[in-house]
C-alpha cells in the first residue's frame, strides 16, 4: 500500500478526514514554479556528481585489482614478478612468482624465496628508510624485508606469499628460486607508492559530495518550505 | 474473500503485542533508536576497517564482519523477522538523520513509485556483475567504496524526497527484502474491526510525537509485509490499540497476493539465476571453463569472459519461467504474463533457501574467519586454524535439506496460487507446468551444491 494508493475514496466513510490531505504534496503544489526548477537543477547537480564518484570509484577499484607485473629472464628461466592486488604499496602485498624454463614450460616444484632491499641510492627523501649524516652518507642500514618463502599456487608454475614494505620508495626485490639444487636469483626494481594517498583522496571526495548535497539542501530549504 | 480469511487464520498465533516484553519494547522510547544507533556504531567499524584496514580480504575483520557474517544472516532473518533489518540498516538511519537535519520531504516522484522497483532489479542485477568484474567481495577497499557509493545515494534521496524513499523505492537490498519477507513469519497487521471505526490516520502520517508509516504503509489496508519493517511508529500512534504482531506459517502470505507485479516476479526469476551464477563461480571448474572461454573469444579480459557467462547465466530462469507461463497458458486461459506475475511468486521461496544454502557454506565453512580475524584487530596472537565451523559434509547435507525445504515451500505456494485463482481441472493442469519447472531449478541446485566449492576468504 503506497501513498498514492491511499486516496479519497478510501477516506470518505470516515468522518473528519479532510485532514489526511497530504500537506506537502499540497505545499510541493503550491511552491513557485522557479523554486522547483531550481530545486530540480540540484537533484540533477547531486546525482550527477554521484554518478561522477562511481565511475571514479569503479576505476579506482578496477586499478586496484588489475595487478601489477614485472619480467626478468635468468639462464634461460623466465620469472615474472606479479602484485596481485594492484601496485606495490606501503604495507601488506601480496605477490605471485610464475617460473617457465627455457621451454616455456612452468617449473613445478621450485623452493621459491623473496627478499627485499629499500635501495639508498633512489630513496630521496625518505628519511626512516636510511638515516643519513652531515656529510650525506648512510648511517643505518637500509630497510629490509626478511626472507619469505613462497607457497605453490593454484596453477603449475606459480608460488604465493606476501610481503611487507614499511617505507615508500624503490625496492630492490630478489627472488631466489632452486630448480635441480641449482640456486638461482632474478633482481626486480619497484617503485613502492606510500599507501592510502589516492586513497584518501577518493575519501574526501565522498565526503565533499556529501557535504555538498546537505548544504545545498540546508541552504535551500527555507526557500523550499 | 473466503481465501483471505484462511490467510487470516494461518496466523496461527495470538498478537505478540500483548507479550509484556514485546509490546513493552515497541511502545518504548527507545525503540527502535537504540537498536540503529547500535548498528550505526558496529557499521562505522566497518566502514574503518574496510577503507583503512589490511588490504587483504583474508585478514580484514570488516570483511569477515560483512561478508561472511551479516550477509549469510540477512535472509534468515527476513524469513524469521521479515524487514526489521531495514528498521535498524544503518543507511536508514543515515536517511533519518539528515532528513530531519535538512530535509525538504518533497513526495516522491511519480516515476519512482511506479518504476523503482525496475531500477531496483537493474542495480541489483549491476551490483552482482560488478561484484565479480571488480572483486567488491574480495577487496575491503572495493566493498568500502561500494558503501561510500550507497551512503551518497541515501543522503542524495534522504534530504529531498519525504520519509524512507530510497528504502521503499530505490534500495537494491530493500527489493530483495521485499520479495524475502513475504516468506517471512511475522505479520503486522490492523484490526479490521477497529480500523473502520478510526477517524484518525496517524498511523499513517504520524503526529508531533511519533512519525508516520517510514515506508509510505498504511497499517489499515495493509495486507502484505512486503514493506512493513517493524518500526513500531504504528503501534505508538495508534489510538485504538489496532496493531497485531502475529506469528503466521512460512510462505503463508505468497498464497494470496492481491495485486501481484510483473517486475517482483521478474526480480523472484532473477534471484534464482544469480543463486546458480553465484554457485557456479564459485565451483572448483569455474577456472579451467574461464580459460576455455578465454580461448574460445581470443581474449584474456575476465570482464567480457564473465559478461558472456552473466549474460547466459542469468536470463536461463526468466525464459524457463515464460516458457511455463506459454504452457500454463493453455490449460487456465490467462495470458503469458499474467501466468509470469502470479506464478513467479512461487519461486521466492526456492530463492530464499538457495540463497540461504549458498552463503550456509560461507557462514559454516569460514565462520571462524569473523573471530580469528577479530582477534588479530585487537592485536591477539591468531592461531593458525581452519575456518571451517561444521565439516564439509555437514554442510552439504543442510544445504540439501535447505533446498528440499525451497522445493516444498514453493511447490505448495503454487498449489495454492492456482487453488485460489482456478477452480476444477484447472488448478492441477496449472499447477503440474509450474511444478516441474521447480523441481528442476531444486535438481540443478542440488547439483551445483554437491559439488566443490571455492571460500570466500
Amino acid at each position: 500500500m503506497t501513498d498514492e494508493h491511499i486516496t479519497g475514496a478510501q477516506f470518505q466513510n470516515t468522518e473528519g478526514c479532510s485532514v489526511m490531505h497530504d500537506i506537502s504534496r499540497i505545499k510541493a503544489r503550491t511552491r513557485t514554479p522557479r523554486l522547483k526548477g531550481y530545486l530540480n537543477i540540484v537533484t540533477g547537480l547531486a546525482f550527477g556528481l554521484t554518478l561522477l564518484l562511481l565511475l571514479v570509484g569503479q576505476a579506482q577499484a578496477s586499478e586496484e585489482s588489475s595487478g601489477t607485473s614485472l619480467k626478468k629472464e635468468v639462464d634461460g628461466y623466465k620469472v615474472e614478478l606479479v602484485f596481485t592486488e594492484g601496485k606495490a604499496q606501503t604495507g601488506d602485498n601480496k605477490l605471485k612468482i610464475e617460473l617457465h624454463d627455457a621451454q616455456d614450460q612452468p617449473v613445478d616444484k621450485a623452493k621459491v624465496t623473496v627478499t627485499a632491499e629499500m635501495n639508498i641510492t633512489a630513496a630521496k627523501g625518505t628519511e626512516s628508510s636510511a638515516k643519513k649524516n652531515t656529510h650525506g652518507a648512510s648511517t643505518q642500514s637500509p630497510e629490509r624485508v626478511k626472507a619469505v618463502e613462497l607457497k605453490a599456487g593454484h596453477e603449475t608454475g606459480e608460488y604465493v606469499g606476501q610481503v611487507k614494505f614499511h617505507d615508500a620508495g624503490k625496492w630492490n626485490i630478489k627472488v631466489t628460486f632452486v630448480v635441480q639444487k641449482q640456486p638461482k636469483s632474478a633482481t626486480f626494481e619497484a617503485d613502492v607508492m606510500k599507501a592510502d594517498a589516492s586513497k584518501w583522496y577518493v575519501l574526501w571526495g565522498f565526503l565533499g559530495v556529501n557535504l555538498a548535497v546537505i548544504i545545498t539542501a540546508a541552504a535551500t530549504r527555507k526557500k523550499a518550505r | 474473500m473466503k481465501d483471505q480469511s484462511v490467510a487470516v487464520s494461518t496466523a496461527a498465533s495470538g498478537n505478540l503485542l500483548k507479550n509484556k516484553f514485546i509490546g513493552w519494547v515497541f511502545t518504548s522510547g527507545w525503540y527502535p533508536g537504540f537498536f540503529q544507533w547500535l548498528t550505526v556504531l558496529v557499521f562505522l567499524l566497518i566502514m574503518y576497517l574496510l577503507l583503512l584496514g589490511p588490504t587483504s580480504a583474508h585478514d580484514n575483520w570488516g570483511t569477515a564482519l560483512t561478508w561472511v557474517l551479516w550477509w549469510p544472516l540477512i535472509p534468515i532473518i527476513f524469513v524469521l523477522a521479515g524487514r526489521f533489518w531495514c528498521n535498524v540498516c544503518p543507511f536508514g538511519k543515515l536517511n533519518d538523520v539528515v532528513q530531519k537535519l535538512v530535509g525538504h520531504n518533497r513526495p516522491v516522484p511519480l516515476f519512482l513509485k511506479k518504476y523503482g522497483i525496475w531500477i531496483i532489479d537493474a542495480v541489483f542485477i549491476m551490483i552482482t556483475w560488478g561484484d565479480h568484474v571488480f572483486g567488491m567481495v574480495e577487496s575491503p577497499w572495493n566493498s568500502g567504496v561500494l558503501m561510500l557509493m550507497i551512503a551518497t545515494a541515501v543522503v542524495a534521496t534522504g534530504v529531498f524526497w519525504e520519509r524512507r524513499s530510497w528504502c521503499r523505492h530505490l534500495c537494491f537490498l530493500g527489493g530483495l527484502s521485499s520479495n524475502y519477507s513475504q516468506t517471512g513469519m511475522l505479520a503486522l497487521r490492523g484490526t479490521s474491526e477497529k480500523c473502520a471505526e478510526c477517524k484518525v490516520p496517524y498511523c499513517y502520517k504520524g503526529w508531533e510525537k511519533v512519525p508516520g508509516c517510514p515506508v509510505f504503509e498504511y497499517p489499515r489496508t495493509m495486507n502484505s509485509n512486503a514493506q512493513c519493517n517493524f518500526c513500531g511508529h504504528c503501534v505508538k500512534s495508534c489510538p485504538n490499540d489496532s496493531l497485531t504482531l502475529k506469528v503466521r506459517l512460512p510462505t503463508s502470505e505468497l498464497w494470496f497476493v492481491h495485486k501481484p507485479q510483473f517486475a517482483a516476479a521478474f526480480l523472484a526469476a532473477v534471484i534464482m539465476g544469480i543463486v546458480f551464477l553465484q554457485n557456479f563461480t564459485m565451483l572448483e571448474a569455474w577456472k579451467p571453463m574461464l580459460s576455455w572461454l578465454e580461448n574460445a573469444f581470443n581474449t584474456d579480459s575476465f570482464m567480457v569472459t564473465f559478461t558472456v557467462v552473466f549474460l547466459i547465466t542469468l536470463p536461463i530462469p526468466l525464459a524457463l519461467l515464460a516458457f511455463t507461463s506459454f504452457v500454463a497458458q493453455k490449460f487456465n486461459g490467462d495470458s503469458l504474463v499474467k501466468n509470469f506475475t502470479r506464478f513467479g511468486y512461487a519461486i521466492i521461496p526456492l530463492d530464499v533457501a538457495g540463497h540461504i544454502a549458498h552463503n550456509l557454506f560461507h557462514l559454516l565453512a569460514e565462520g571462524k574467519a569473523v573471530f580469528l580475524t577479530g582477534l588479530a584487530f585487537f592485536g591477539k596472537e591468531v592461531p593458525d586454524v581452519s575456518n571451517a565451523l561444521v565439516d564439509g559434509a555437514t554442510i552439504q547435507i543442510l544445504q540439501y535439506a535447505l533446498i528440499a525445504l525451497g522445493v516444498a515451500g514453493s511447490l505448495f505456494t503454487v498449489y495454492r496460487i492456482s487453488k485460489s485463482n482456478y477452480t476444477g481441472g484447472k488448478t492441477w493442469a496449472t499447477v503440474i507446468p509450474y511444478a516441474v519447472l521447480l523441481i528442476l531449478f531444486g535438481i540443478v541446485n542440488i547439483a551445483l551444491f554437491s559439488l566443490p566449492m571455492m571460500m570466500r576468504l
